[in-house]
């Protein structure tokens, strides 16, 4: 007898959810949510070479993410970062290159700019994955 | 206009010939699994959660139903071809919430339970908009249903299948692709399988 009366009242509850939230907010609890993810890959004879150099993206000239150098092979230097969160939108995602050849740390190279149609044309469209490559 | 009438005189005397004891109430929710596995999109795996209030009162049935849908599902329902021009539309890429209003019959024989429904839709898409259809009138869709399932006394479960179509020009954009292209995937683009589960007051 109690889940008979225990149950309509979590439906009830589940329906409120539906109904009162902010239908963005439930969304976004519901689903995951945009995330451009950036690959960085350089050639090391032409740029030289530090495992304290890090990239940093930035998405529409908002500086977003940065991150450490994560592994090489010899020819290569790889970065990979994440900017998750984003809302749906036309981005311009620019990559740069901080070398840490002295102090303080500056940007080498405003890497190639990338824009993409975020997320309608790109085929995945929650998630972006960019590669930036400089030879 | 005979051939309105008689449908609806044959559903009248339905409805007049079932005790009006079984005027209930329902509440359910309602799960599709994830239906593109293939997807390289994280995204786009998504199953799909709906809400539903519906009401009975002898064959008649009334009913309210909330999902809660992925972008890819959104995409899907309002990209189209345009039957003028020919020129693909792609659609809004984003999740949002489906708005079904219908009404339709509900028959009982027991333990079984079928519904047929039809009625109009509203599609809200992430970011604060109501879908729009492509002339920027307020898109209000159409959708049809189908249900089946078991009742046992205040409880039960039931597969619907739903097709909805999410404004005017979209069903008029997939029935030209079916028609005149034989390109009858339009037809069901925006199509919901759900399973639920009720309880009756």
């Amino acid at each position: 007898m109690k889940i008979r009366k225990i149950l309509p009242l979590l439906l009830l509850a589940f329906g409120s959810v539906f109904l009162l939230s902010s239908c963005d907010a439930l969304l976004d609890a519901i689903f995951s949510t945009n995330t451009i993810s950036v690959y960085v890959s350089v050639y090391i004879p032409s740029y030289g070479y530090s495992p304290h150099d890090t990239v940093s993206v930035s998405v529409s000239g908002e500086p977003l993410a940065t991150a450490g150098y994560s592994g090489d092979d010899g020819l290569y230097m790889y970065w990979s970062v994440s900017v998750p969160k984003l809302s749906d939108g036309l981005y311009s995602v620019t990559v740069y290159l901080n070398h840490v050849g002295g102090s303080p740390p500056f940007a080498v190279y405003p890497s190639t700019t990338q824009s993409t149609y975020f997320p309608a044309s790109s085929g995945n469209p929650h998630n972006v994955n960019l590669d930036f490559v400089y030879n | 206009m005979k051939k309105l009438l008689v449908p609806l005189a044959v559903v009248a005397l339905l409805a007049l010939a079932v005790p009006a004891a079984f005027a209930e109430w329902e509440l359910g929710i309602g799960i599709t699994p994830a239906q593109n596995q293939e997807s390289t999109d994280p995204g786009a795996v998504d199953g799909i959660l709906n809400f539903h209030v519906g009401y009975n009162w002898s064959i008649l049935y009334a009913s309210w139903d909330a999902f809660a849908m992925p972008s890819y599902w959104v995409y899907n329902a309002t990209s189209y071809i345009d039957p003028v021009h020919g020129s693909y539309y792609p659609g809004a890429d984003v999740p949002g919430f489906l708005n079904l209003f219908d009404v339709g019959i509900r028959i009982y024989p027991r333990p079984f339970i079928g519904y047929a429904e039809v009625g109009t839709n509203l599609l809200y898409l992430y970011g604060g908009q109501i879908y729009h259809d492509p002339y920027g009138n307020l898109g209000v869709g159409v959708n049809g249903r189908l249900g089946f399932g078991v009742k046992f006394g205040f409880w039960g479960v039931n597969i619907s299948g739903t097709q909805v179509f999410a404004s005017w020009y979209d069903l008029r954009a997939a029935l030209d692709q079916a028609f005149y292209h034989g390109n009858t995937a339009e037809l069901t683009a925006g199509s919901v399988l759900s399973l639920n589960f009720a309880l009756y007051f």
